[in-house]
């Protein structure tokens, strides 16, 4: 008998043995013929002889044994067989646990990688970034002046170092030279920005000390751009390469997964900090990264800078009042708004994990009811208590296994997805930025602590039947018959279980409830623009070529001349700063004939410079006067467009109109501009931020910073146009590359992509939830009538109506729902406050939103109770007593 | 207590003696279950009758722990059966239990000698 005959060919062995002892028999019977007995008394007695068949059957097979392999080989078998003949079970058990430890592992291996994992640069916990602070103006995070950086850098002592840059749409660079013009991200950095850093480029040198003095025409190129435009030549240094139609000697590659400041950033240049502009103290335009002292905390930095920022306030009253400083550390800054987002959708997905495993527990449970009488027969029939726990351990197992497994392929789908839907300059410095390498970057130690939690939640309480089955006594159970057996213990259990999921499920909905009015109320902000059928395209004018406006205008008229002719295209503007994309751009004034601003008190507002045609393309009303026109050119008189916010917060009666206003302090040089229209109000900054007071400036009259964003408004398919856009940009200049081809609607939908994400995260777990405690209650209800069968029958026989015994039914699932509600509303109430900060335009305990919950869980229980409860009221009396 | 904890008590009781016989009983070739039942008896000229109820369970253990092995033939009567000899461990097995049991009776004989004294 070897194992396998053993384990799978027991069939063949009980056969073996039958014939065995039959022949046995035989023998015995043949024998007693031959000595001549009766073949009638020959058989009786050797029969009798022979004993009880069955018993010496049971007894042998006995000694066939298990070994403990076998045993859970046996085990195994036993409990796939189940577990295939509850299909239903078996997929709702592995279903809801798979989700449960999918969502966990997708959502935790997020927060763990923004949140926990150091940054990519060594000892990157020390790195912080540092801002002005200026309250009046509602910017907490301002770009420090230069002069300012200078200060900072050298009055502080909690730094060991401080490297300022300019980077985003300030880095951003032409590359020409061989072929056609290609706009790159890059930065312009202090000569010791990589030391800050601590990382050293892997081929060639790091900037040498002074670089940034006179701003050296040396550059440090990605990985990428090396292997793209170089061929990944190992001579690279010493080669040039044509910046904005400069030409800069390259200095060295960085290795392939740095991408600071910005993800996608492929040049580095020094930022030249001796000329004027760089002494200045009234321009905000640097950014500021830092190295903390070995024995400085975050908080002294703070308190530091804060005093530094202090003195310069009293130095330089006119430039520095009202200028705080503030310290971000590093991963904080990166992590931007993903991280209360994340915190809460870690939170929202352990409550899922709580009421998956509630759920499991209800279920196995259930199953435990079920299987009472079979738990008690086995005992009853000898089997040993370990034996059967040993069974209900495999059973529960292998559905954890399989849950677990289930969890880890949809924990990395999600995770796949989430990071789609994430953008991707928020996920750099956590994630290499390659594609293959996002997908793939599960956290094995959160996948393998959600897929343990799976395992305990099925193994401790598969157990709960055996548990259950210690006190039951088989003469109990069988005399119980039909009716069920422990009305308390297990099935009291499960109803404190359904209350716990009903409330959990509650507050899911809440917060699911909450962020869907608060997309909601975010994606019904009307940006003050019309973004369809418009495409969006930015163009780089070289400022080597076209150093100031003069210059630049007759490129401008070209281009916008040469693209409205372009077939399809019905009229199109440019502007120097498209909004929703850029948090900032504004610049102080003084309005004619008021009084003097205060020190430090001087308004602010955006500075736009735009084509005439940028209000018509986007369809910005005009409320007063006249747009901008080709007539407004330089030389002729200077005039300025505003918005509403602009006309009535800072002109006297609100009649800008005629009114003049110039940038800068009221004593300046600046000269006057004169308003000759009032326009709408554009979402510049962001959905959620009201409207900032807003001046606009002919291209040829303003001089802020020159016009980057094409706006074009098509007749038909906006990206149809784009090719031939570009080509019209490029015949006016091959060399002004054009990047960052757009639709206006996905400029505008970007801006909620958070929100959006969390809004359906939140859904999806608010679904989850519902379903979960839905299908609880449906466990708990038809246990019940299936209990009460025989007294529902009674009744029935008794004149019970169908309508009686279906709202008693009923009333059973209201009452565990709102029991449930008992404990979800006080505790949302005291919690969802926490969800504040993330909502737009809802209150954390709005009415409506409770309310709907509650009254979705309950219509859900109804519902849940239902089935059962229709069941209960066509009980057939005679049947129902009969079965007893 | 129960018939079916009487057999158990007797399997065990007498598990160690059983166990020698069937395998002294197969030391001159196979048998078959009947085959060695009736050798015990007869062997014993009457005097031990090996229940059914324990010959089956001590062989199919037996046959379990490797001191035998099992083959169907046929018996001289034409007739089907599962025929058990001895292997090489069972001859080991029952070298050890003759030496054990050799000892264990003759210290049994001696104590009962003493105490006809």
């Amino acid at each position: 008998m070897n194992l396998w005959t053993r384990l799978f060919r027991r069939n063949q062995l009980e056969n073996e043995l039958d014939e065995e002892l039959r022949v046995h028999l035989n023998m015995a019977t043949q024998e007693r013929l031959e000595r001549g007995e009766t073949p009638a008394k020959a058989a009786a007695a050797a029969r009798r002889e022979f004993g009880n068949e069955a018993l010496i059957r049971e007894t042998t097979r006995q000694m066939w044994g298990w070994s403990g392999l076998e045993l859970v080989l046996r085990d195994l078998k036993f409990a796939l067989r189940q577990l295939r003949r509850n299909p239903g079970f078996t997929a709702m058990a592995i279903l809801s646990l798979g989700l449960g430890v999918g969502a966990n592992t997708a959502i935790f291996s997020l927060v763990k990688a923004m949140l926990i994992a150091p940054l990519p640069y060594p000892e990157g916990d020390r790195l912080v970034m540092v801002w002005e602070d200026v309250p009046r103006w509602d910017i907490p995070r301002n770009t420090p002046a230069p002069a300012n950086f200078l200060d900072w850098r050298a009055q502080n002592h909690v730094f060991e170092s401080m490297a300022a840059f300019m980077g985003g749409i300030f880095g951003d660079v032409a590359l020409s030279g061989a072929g056609e013009a290609e706009q790159i991200h890059g930065a312009q950095v202090s000569s010791n920005f990589f030391r800050v850093l601590r990382v050293r480029p892997v081929l060639g040198n790091d900037f040498q000390e002074n670089d940034d003095q006179s701003g050296a025409t040396v550059a440090i190129i990605s990985d990428s751009l090396w292997r793209r435009h170089f061929g990944a030549a190992h001579d690279v240094v010493g080669r040039g390469i044509t910046l904005n139609g400069i030409g800069f000697t390259i200095a060295g590659v960085m290795p392939p997964a740095f991408a600071y400041p910005t993800s996608g950033i492929e040049v580095w240049t020094p930022v030249a900090m001796n000329t004027a502009r760089m002494r200045a103290r009234g321009d905000h335009f640097l950014q500021v990264v830092a190295r903390l002292n070995k024995d400085a905390t975050l908080e002294r930095a703070s308190v530091e800078m804060k005093g530094i920022a202090k003195r310069l306030e009293l130095d330089y009253p006119e430039t520095n009042t009202g200028i705080g400083a503030t310290v971000v550390p590093l991963r904080e800054q990166l992590n931007g708004d993903l991280r209360q987002i994340l915190l809460l959708l870690a939170a929202a997905v352990g409550l899922v994990m709580l009421l998956v495993c509630a759920n499991i527990a209800n279920l196995l449970l259930a199953r435990a009811l079920a299987r009472e009488r079979e738990m008690a027969m086995r005992a009853a029939l000898g089997a040993s208590r370990g034996a059967v726990l040993c069974q209900l351990l495999t059973e529960s197992s292998v559905l954890a296994i399989a849950g677990g497994i289930v969890g880890l392929a949809i924990g990395y789908l999600a995770l796949a997805g989430l990071l789609r839907i994430v953008p991707a300059d928020l996920v750099i410095g956590k994630f290499d930025p390659t594609p293959h390498r996002l997908a793939g970057s599960v956290d094995f130690g959160v996948a393998a602590f959600a897929f343990g939690i799976s395992i305990v939640t099925g193994v401790l309480f598969g157990l709960a039947p055996a548990l259950g089955s210690r006190r039951t006594d088989l003469n109990e159970i069988l005399k119980a018959g039909s009716r069920s057996l422990s009305a308390g213990g297990p099935a009291r259990l499960r109803s404190v279980l359904v209350v716990a999921e009903t409330a959990l499920a509650f507050a899911l909905l809440v917060a699911a409830g909450l962020t869907l009015r608060s997309f909601t109320a975010l994606a019904s902000v009307k940006p003050g623009f019309d973004s369809s059928r418009v495409l969006a395209m930015s163009l780089n004018l070289p400022p080597s070529r076209y150093p100031t406006s003069e210059k630049r205008a007759p490129a401008i008229r070209e281009i916008l001349r040469r693209v409205r002719d372009v077939p399809g295209v019905e009229s199109a503007g440019i502007i120097n700063l498209l909004p929703l994309t850029f948090r900032g751009g504004s610049s102080g004034f003084y309005v004619e004939g008021t009084p003097p601003p205060a020190q430090g008190q001087a308004p602010a507002a955006n500075n736009r410079i735009v084509s005439p045609d940028y209000f018509k393309t986007l369809r910005i009303p005009l409320n007063a006067g006249r747009y901008l026109n080709d007539h407004d050119v330089a030389g002729a008189p200077l005039v300025a467009v505003v918005n509403e916010v602009m006309a009535q917060r800072y002109f006297p009666g609100a009649d800008a109109l005629g009114k003049r206003f110039k940038l800068g302090p009221p004593d300046g040089s600046a000269p006057w501009y004169t308003v000759v229209g009032i326009v709408g109000d554009v979402h510049q900054y962001a959905l959620d931020i009201e409207p900032n007071p807003e001046m606009y400036f002919h291209y040829e009259q303003g001089r802020f910073s020159p016009p980057r964003d094409l706006v074009i408004r098509t007749a038909r398919d906006p990206l149809g146009v784009a090719k031939s856009v570009q080509l019209a940009v490029r015949a006016v200049d091959a060399d002004a590359p054009t990047y960052g081809v757009r639709l206006m609607d996905d400029v505008v939908s970007a801006t909620v992509v958070l929100p959006r994400l969390e809004a359906l995260m939140l859904g999806g777990f608010g679904g989850l939830a519902v379903t979960l405690a839905s299908i609880g209650i449906y466990g708990v209800i038809s246990y019940a009538v299936s209990r009460r069968s025989t007294e529902i029958g009674i009744r029935i026989a008794l004149g019970a109506r169908p309508g009686e015994i279906l709202w008693k039914i009923i009333k059973g699932a209201l009452g565990l729902a709102a029991a449930g509600l008992a404990i979800g509303i006080p505790t949302v109430l005291l919690t969802t406050g926490l969800l504040s900060p993330v909502l737009y335009n809802v209150k954390a305990n709005d009415v409506t939103t409770l309310l709907s919950a509650a009254g979705l869980l309950i219509a859900v229980s109804i519902l849940a109770a239902a089935v059962p409860a229709w069941r209960a009221s066509r009980v057939d009396p005679v049947v129902a007593l009969r079965n007893d | 207590m129960s018939k079916r904890d009487t057999y158990r008590n007797r399997i065990e009781l007498l598990q160690g003696t059983l166990d020698m016989l069937i395998l002294q009983t197969l030391r001159w070739g196979p048998r078959h279950g009947y085959g060695i039942a009736q050798a015990i008896r007869s062997g014993t000229e009457d005097v031990l009758q090996v229940e059914t109820g324990s010959l089956y369970p001590a062989l199919h253990r037996l046959e379990r722990q490797r001191w035998v092995k099992a083959d169907w033939r046929q018996t001289e009567n034409n007739q089907r059966a599962k025929f058990y000899r001895l292997t090489a461990t069972g001859k080991k097995q029952l070298a050890e239990e003759q030496g054990r049991w050799a000892r264990m009776s003759a210290a049994i004989a001696g104590l009962m000698a003493r105490g006809e004294a």
